[in-house]
């Protein structure tokens, strides 16, 4: 598969669905894995919550269109929104060419730390995928 | 997913080495992916593209009768090939005007590749992966009239490589020679290379020039490498399935399955251009004449979406709220850039221009009815 040679940084957390979670403070920041990109090929377009939005946990957050396929969005923490990428609108392929970085996709104020329980450590993740 | 199942095609290793992403596809082992399907399809579209196609089917039909029994399978006319060496696209089409499958017939000239040491001429079909077992029965099922007709399904002999693009041609005439360069569209010609004789048409199913290149199933491989290595200046990239779809789409030619099935006729297809009733009588021939004379109830269009969520296979059409129809095939243009679809509708509705929606999740896109194809090569 060459999986081996995709990154899973060790200071993200990561849940089932595929979306990793980077944890600034209260605020989390939330997009999709290398796996992830990976298996959905060229992404044509991600539909983003507005500002303001309210999400639960594990909520659908929005959709992600590539030629081959489209999935939901899966939000890893309850929260508001607090801020989308916007560049994805213009720039979809950001989420293949850098998901941990310009290719996020949500901030979200979390409600609840707690729910950071339900997420996984990098090497968890890994074993996953297999 | 078990793979164990799976057929594969003589270059399964190559695509595997090259790091291609396999999937199931009609039950065989197939490359989808190498690179990324844009990356695959834009190199098609301005350089050159190479696609194993190999899971396709062949069959060779030779003897006495062999020209009157493929004009009665097939619903265009095969004495538009006045010489050897020339093909035609066609459908075999159910007494019903369903679509059983499309071909391309190849009219050959004695001993070519599959028919060595013959004296007479042959025909080569080239049938749908996901149709050969089918497409057999066809043939042998309306075979009894034809007593003297010889059947042969070669399919497992042969490796079938296609080379697309702007550059193919030039690609291709270093290994097979400058000849190639002056064959004209839908012709046929072989060619020694390396002591390993090749045939090829001047045909293709991106909507760029090319030729399609039948090979000894144990020398596709290296046919494969050779022209990649031939190719790699000009650009040449190795495309998975993947691209082939979107390229074939945005060229707006149809996909057994999706544009053509048992209840899809080729007139409701759009193929009108290639069904020939006055030929004379041929299977489907009393149904297609009506469908022509008294029009159809549901007609495959080409559809431009706005936005950017992409139309897919089975979203509803509608129009003022009422569903209309279903997309058969859709995806992002990636050259054109903007999302297409193809769509069996309601035939009142089908004239260029006319305003509808697709669904898509929770919302009714708008799209419109298009000419097709969407992309044409200058």
């Amino acid at each position: 598969m060459g999986d081996s040679m995709l990154a899973y940084p060790k200071e993200l957390k990561y849940v089932k669905s595929h979306e990793y979670v980077k944890v600034e403070g209260d605020t989390a920041i939330v997009g999709i894995t290398a796996f992830a990109a990976d298996q959905l090929g060229d992404v044509t377009y991600v539909e983003l919550p507005s500002v303001g939005t309210k999400l639960n946990l594990e909520g659908k957050f929005g959709v992600i269109e590539s030629v081959k396929s489209v999935s939901d969005l899966f939000s890893p923490v309850s929260g508001e929104v607090v801020a989308i990428n916007d560049e994805l609108a213009s720039q979809p392929e950001l989420v293949n060419l850098d998901c941990y970085g310009k290719g996020w996709m949500i901030k979200v104020k979390m409600a609840d730390a707690k729910d950071l329980e339900h997420t996984m450590s990098s090497d968890d993740y890994k074993n996953i995928i297999g | 997913m078990s793979t164990a199942t799976l057929k594969e095609t003589p270059l399964a290793d190559a695509h595997r080495k090259l790091g291609a992403r396999m999937v199931d596809f009609a039950g065989w082992n197939m490359p989808v992916q190498y690179k990324s399907i844009v990356v695959e399809h834009n190199a098609t579209r301005t350089k050159a593209g190479l696609f194993d196609v190999s899971h396709m089917g062949e069959f060779i039909v030779t003897g006495d009768g062999a020209f009157d029994f493929i004009q009665y399978l097939i619903a265009n006319d095969l004495s538009k090939l006045t010489e050897a060496n020339r093909a035609i696209y066609s459908q075999l089409v159910m007494p019903d005007g369903g679509t059983v499958d499309d071909l391309i017939v190849y009219r050959r000239a004695p001993g070519t590749i599959g028919c060595e040491g013959q004296s007479e001429e042959n025909y080569l079909v080239i049938v749908n992966a996901s149709n050969i077992d089918k497409d057999w029965k066809w043939f042998n099922d309306h075979k009894a009239k034809f007593p003297n007709v010889k059947l042969e399904n070669v399919s497992d002999n042969y490796g079938l490589l296609a080379i697309q693009g702007p550059e193919a041609v030039k690609i291709f005439a270093k290994l097979a020679g400058s000849q190639v360069e002056a064959m004209k569209s839908f012709s046929y010609g072989e060619a020694t290379i390396d002591g390993v004789k090749v045939g090829f048409g001047r045909t293709g199913y991106t909507g760029e020039d090319g030729f399609e290149v039948v090979v000894p199933a144990n020398k596709a491989e290296w046919l494969w490498t050779k022209l990649l290595e031939t190719g790699k200046d000009q650009g040449l990239e190795p495309c998975g399935l993947g691209a082939r779809d979107t390229l074939r789409l945005e060229s707006a030619l149809p996909l057994y399955g999706h544009e053509l099935e048992a209840d899809i006729s080729p007139i409701q297809a759009g193929l009108g251009w290639s069904v020939k009733v006055a030929k004379g009588d041929f299977l489907g021939c009393e149904a297609l004449k009506k469908q022509i004379e008294g029009g159809v109830k549901k007609k495959i269009v080409c559809l431009k979406a706005e936005g950017k969520a992409l139309p897919r296979q089975g979203y509803k059409v509608t129009k003022d709220g009422k569903e209309i129809g279903v997309v058969t095939s859709g995806s992002q243009g990636i050259h054109v850039g903007y999302p297409i679809a193809f769509a069996l509708i309601d035939a009142d509705h089908s004239e260029i221009g006319t305003k509808m929606q697709i669904a898509i999740r929770d919302t009714a896109v708008d799209a419109s009815v298009v000419k097709r194809p969407f992309y044409k090569r200058a």
